[in-house]
């Protein structure tokens, strides 16, 4: 099966979208993580050197429940631990967008390696669960 | 942590996780090999809230570079995708076990498979791109070889890839590693890839770099939900290794696969090293 050089190119191009698109989801993860981390960290001291909370009187947020609770009250203990989460969270988006990028690229294998990878992440975020 | 948090922490913390982003990211692990000795030996956090920050430290590492070797067109996303099923299964059998088997058995075996696989790396010193390497059928059916474009040399290099059955169990190996024991995950990855499949240095270890980001999150959630990311500890190591991490994806194309071995077997050894002086004592226990 050998490709014309006209279909060589549109497949290279599709390639590269495809590169295109994953690296900006990491990119995109990582500045809106460190966006959000970072305004977190400037409210917290700021308070801390106002006289405000100490570590040991305020505990912080480990749920998503938590999370949401701490943000509608400006805590900016749970503002830095939503920047975790969304940095935490950016390797499993770069796997799901990974999935439409093979598709772009027209390349069934792939879409189903990626599919399984990403089966098998949220297998462990469940079991994972259940056994915690 | 019991005492007020200092801005001094944060700075330590911060410039301690730069560097281990800038090293991490060249040579594709994660950086908890800084991060956590720190954070227990000089800070006195507990083992859990180290533990936290490494998984943290592992995805900034990853993430951050990865935008850029991608890119770049470094990375093989064909090899890495792949290789992601061996990772992500082994980590989750690894999560299962955990509670099964003695952890200190583990990281003497696992720190004496490391000091061995250092040999063929010193033997490779001088070598600076694979000679003579067929890909197996495995690799022509997954179109897993490619070229990159290498800075250093001028050109774009093409590859092949061989033993994928090896590599890919060797990938199982480091996500039930990482899934187990923590740490060390990054390090099985690049020889899994430089050592069986013979896939150029900076392919290794830029692959390496974006997959070991998803192996780490397979276990992020846990870690959230025990309570283990705290968030003043988590948020200076998030930001330094980012920052660092970023560094050293401009820092690659500066290096030849050559140099980046030098730099890798180093780590290799203090990675064992590691994991000897942690288990060893279990043994006895």
């Amino acid at each position: 099966m050998q490709a014309s050089p006209s279909e060589q190119r549109d497949r290279d191009r599709l390639i590269r979208q495809a590169e295109l698109i994953i690296s900006n989801v990491l990119r995109g993860g990582v500045l809106l993580s460190a966006g959000v981390i970072l305004l977190g960290v400037v409210i917290f001291y700021a308070r801390s050197a106002a006289g405000g909370h100490t570590l040991s009187d305020k505990p912080f947020p480990s749920s998503l429940a938590a999370v949401g609770h701490g943000l509608t009250v400006g805590d900016p203990l749970a503002i830095i631990a939503l920047g975790l989460l969304i940095l935490l969270a950016t390797p499993v988006a770069r796997v799901a967008v990974s999935i439409v990028a093979f598709a772009l690229e027209g390349d069934r294998r792939y879409v189903v390696i990626t599919t399984l990878v990403l089966l098998i992440l949220l297998a462990s975020f469940v079991l994972g669960k259940a056994g915690a | 942590m019991a005492t007020e948090p200092h801005l001094l922490f944060f700075i330590l913390v911060f410039l301690a996780s730069f560097g281990a982003g800038a090293v991490g990211s060249l040579i594709g692990v994660g950086g908890g090999i800084f991060v956590v000795p720190l954070l227990t030996l000089a800070f006195g956090l507990s083992i859990h809230e180290a533990a936290g920050a490494s998984i943290v430290s592992v995805i900034a590492t990853s993430s951050g570079a990865a935008a850029a070797y991608v890119r770049d067109r470094i990375t093989n996303l064909r090899v890495g995708m792949f290789l992601e099923i061996a990772t992500t299964l082994g980590a989750l059998s690894g999560a299962f076990l955990a509670t099964r088997v003695s952890p200190g058995l583990l990281f003497v075996v696992f720190g004496v498979v490391l000091l061995i696989s250092a040999l063929p790396l010193l033997v490779k010193i001088g070598e600076e791109l694979p000679q003579n390497v067929k890909s197996d059928r495995y690799a022509k059916t997954l179109a897993l070889a490619g070229s990159y474009p290498d800075a250093k040399l001028r050109r774009e290099v093409s590859y092949e890839v061989s033993r994928v059955p090896a590599g890919f169990s060797m990938m199982y190996v480091a996500g039930l590693i990482s899934g187990l024991l923590g740490i060390g995950s990054g390090v099985f990855k690049v020889l899994a890839m430089d050592t069986a499949m013979r896939l150029p240095m900076k392919v290794s270890t830029t692959t390496s770099n974006f997959m070991i980001g998803v192996t780490a999150a397979a276990s992020a959630g846990i870690y959230f939900q025990r309570g283990y990311i705290n968030p003043i500890v988590s948020a200076p190591v998030a930001l330094g290794v980012l920052a660092g991490a970023m560094l050293g994806a401009k820092t690659i194309s500066k290096l030849s696969n050559n140099t980046l071995r030098k730099v890798f077997i180093p780590f290799l050894i203090i990675i064992a090293v590691e994991m000897l002086v942690r288990g060893v004592p279990m043994l006895f226990h």
